[in-house]
């Protein structure tokens, strides 16, 4: 029965935001020619692939009830290892990728052990590690950017074809991510520790080791985007990714996770994800201002997710 | 197990009840934080002849007194078993919002203050209704709000500060003046506590938010009006960070749209190290403010010890989780 739940609830609630999508979509072609073309629509997936490969991380981790805010400070320690190894220590370009990301699951891994095993509540442990892992990024580069990095790194921004390459990457994520959630072991008892810790718990499930390996995909998940990210630059610097948690979690949100945790889909990340990206995308073509944006982006997140609950009560009450 | 029971047994007799007294005094968060700070205080006391001045003390006070006013407010939210990120936002569009009428509109400044204090009321009642009517998670809704607000006072100033000028010496004294050598934003800060200190503990209506955070059916059952409460507590948060907004117009004559940036992170931090449950019903105003006050005595001793900047963040990180684990652990014990 708890297994089942995250299988059967949410489809339909999939249809609510991708409609939402969809008109989101034709107010943007309307309003500006160049937004339905090629171009721009490989563009918008590039420019969410930093921010979706983070919430995919993000979904395991509300899913099992619990809530990431150390992203973005990760994402920006993560991408100074790796440049650095790269840029001032003469290290190989793949590994110092692999040395980032087992950097990033590390640190989640850290994460991870505060929750399960120290019991502090993950906004806690993962508030710490935002300000910690931040500091960690100002005192390891002394403040400064690290800039020109070798090209076969930088050529992981590039293009294979027409089609940008972290987009290729972001699909992949999301594809292994899907398939780890939905069919093995470990996606299964993310949703049911979620939906109720203490029967997990009594039906033997370890509980503390999930909880350990789900915080430490998110800090993976951190280290890829960290990659993309540190790669389209061109460049790692210590206030990289300010407030992507807020962004990450908003995409998680409104592709209908709940913050209870115990349910939520990888689809609806994505979606949700795609949503922030066109309204980004399209203000930007629209060439609003800074202030006018932040207020646009701020609506359209609680319309979006109002929507859907506005439906499911309706749903319900039938 | 049974050893360690046996164990505690024999602490317990084996020692006088002036122990038992401390026991008990421990058990209190607040105590154990002021403990802490205490301690810290006296360490930097030895290690920074700097410290013990009556103007770094005061500067350091001046400084969390913001943070400290919407950690009060914090406080009522988490209690309550919500959460409110737009704080700092509301906080840096109330400093605009009432510098513009002032200097643009040129609105005498305390009716622009007015109308700072009900559109910091609505925007409560605006986040109050989408959490009851509409059912959206507080966190959702108030992080729209925190890019809302966020956007207005960008818009409302073009993104550039907006000097005060000379306008009005009284609604300065508010915020650069000081009452028998107390500076004033300290006053209100400690006044602000008390007041929400005492109601929290002690008012029938305030004490119905913890009913509500710690089971809110059976406080809908037992004819609570919990929707009136959530509007009621959103609207005092939004109110407290708008209040903290023109305290911060008042005190650098400036309205800038970064102002409170990170506020919110700040006074969540400061409300749970001081004892405030993130899943509600659990928390205190006093609790709060030393939460609050722990994070900046740390951060003010770290730049009196020279620490460079880039550390700080780094501390302050391990500050916050040392400290909730020390709790953690203590309740641990006691509870076993």
């Amino acid at each position: 029965m708890l297994l089942k739940a995250g299988f059967s609830r949410g489809t339909m609630s999939d249809i609510g935001i991708i409609a939402a999508l969809v008109v989101l979509c034709i107010i943007m072609a309307i309003l500006s020619p160049t937004f339905l073309t090629v171009t721009n629509l490989l563009n918008i997936l590039q420019q969410i692939s930093i921010i979706s490969i983070i919430a995919v991380g993000m979904t395991f981790v509300i899913i099992l009830g619990g809530i990431d805010l150390s992203v973005g400070s990760l994402v920006a320690l993560t991408g100074l290892v790796m440049a650095g190894l790269m840029k001032n220590e003469g290290v190989s370009v793949w590994l110092s990728i692999i040395i980032g990301l087992l950097c990033g699951c590390l640190l989640g891994l850290i994460n991870g052990f505060n929750v399960a095993q120290i019991k502090l509540p993950p906004f806690i442990a993962t508030l710490g590690m935002m300000s910690l892992a931040r500091g960690a990024a100002f005192t390891i580069s002394g403040g400064q950017p690290i800039y020109t990095l070798p090209k076969p790194f930088l050529e992981i921004s590039g293009k294979i074809g027409i089609v940008p390459i972290p987009a290729i990457i972001m699909i992949l994520v999301f594809l292994i991510a899907g398939y780890v959630l939905k069919y093995t072991k470990l996606g299964r008892y993310t949703y049911a520790i979620g939906g109720n810790e203490t029967a997990s718990i009594l039906s033997g499930i370890n509980v503390k080791l999930y909880k350990m390996i789900v915080y430490t995909i998110s800090g993976l998940c951190c280290a890829i985007s960290s990659v993309l990210l540190t790669a389209k630059l061109d460049s790692a610097v210590p206030v990289a990714a300010d407030g992507y948690e807020l962004d990450a979690i908003a995409a998680v949100v409104i592709g209908g996770t709940s913050m209870m945790g115990g349910e939520g889909k990888l689809l609806g990340t994505f979606i949700g994800a795609l949503i922030i990206g066109v309204v980004n995308n399209g203000l930007n073509l629209l060439t609003v201002p800074q202030g006018p944006q932040r207020m646009v982006k701020g609506a359209i997140i609680i319309i979006a997710v109002a929507i859907d609950v506005i439906r499911k009560t309706r749903q319900s009450e039938k | 197990m049974e050893k360690t029971n046996v164990d505690n047994m024999v602490t317990i007799t084996g020692k006088n009840a002036g122990f038992n007294f401390l026991r008990s005094l421990f058990a209190i968060r607040e105590a154990s934080l002021a403990t802490i700070i205490i301690v810290t205080a006296i360490i930097m006391t030895f290690l920074t002849p700097g410290f013990l001045t009556k103007s770094n003390i005061l500067t350091t006070l001046i400084g969390l007194s913001m943070d400290g006013i919407i950690a009060v407010a914090m406080t009522a939210v988490l209690v309550m078993g919500g959460i409110d990120l737009s704080v700092g936002s509301v906080q840096a569009f109330a400093s605009v919002l009432a510098g513009i009428l002032a200097v643009k509109a040129g609105f005498n400044i305390w009716l622009s203050v007015f109308i700072t204090v009900l559109a910091s009321v609505l925007i409560g009642i605006i986040n109050g209704y989408f959490v009851t009517r509409v059912g959206l998670s507080p966190f959702i809704t108030t992080l729209g709000m925190m890019s809302i607000a966020r956007g207005l006072a960008y818009v409302l100033t073009k993104g550039s500060p907006l000097s005060l000028g000379v306008i009005s010496p009284a609604f300065d004294f508010i915020g650069q003046g000081s009452i028998l050598g107390i500076p004033n934003l300290i006053l209100i800060l400690i006044f602000i506590v008390i007041i929400f200190d005492f109601l929290m503990r002690r008012s029938a209506i305030f004490r119905e938010i913890y009913y509500v955070g710690s089971n809110e059916k059976a406080a809908r059952l037992s004819g609570i009006n919990v929707d009136l409460i959530k509007v009621g507590v959103f609207t005092l948060s939004a109110l407290l960070s708008g209040l903290a907004g023109i305290l911060t117009l008042s005190r650098f004559g400036v309205a800038t749209p970064t102002a409170g940036t990170g506020a919110e992170m700040r006074a969540i931090a400061g409300a749970v190290i001081g004892g405030a449950s993130l899943s509600g019903g659990e928390g205190t105003v006093l609790g709060a403010l030393l939460g609050v006050m722990l994070v900046a005595l740390v951060n003010d001793a770290l730049i009196l010890l020279n620490v460079s900047v880039y550390w700080q963040s780094l501390v302050t990180g391990i500050v916050l989780i040392g400290a909730v684990t020390i709790d953690m652990l203590a309740h641990r014990r006691r509870s076993s």
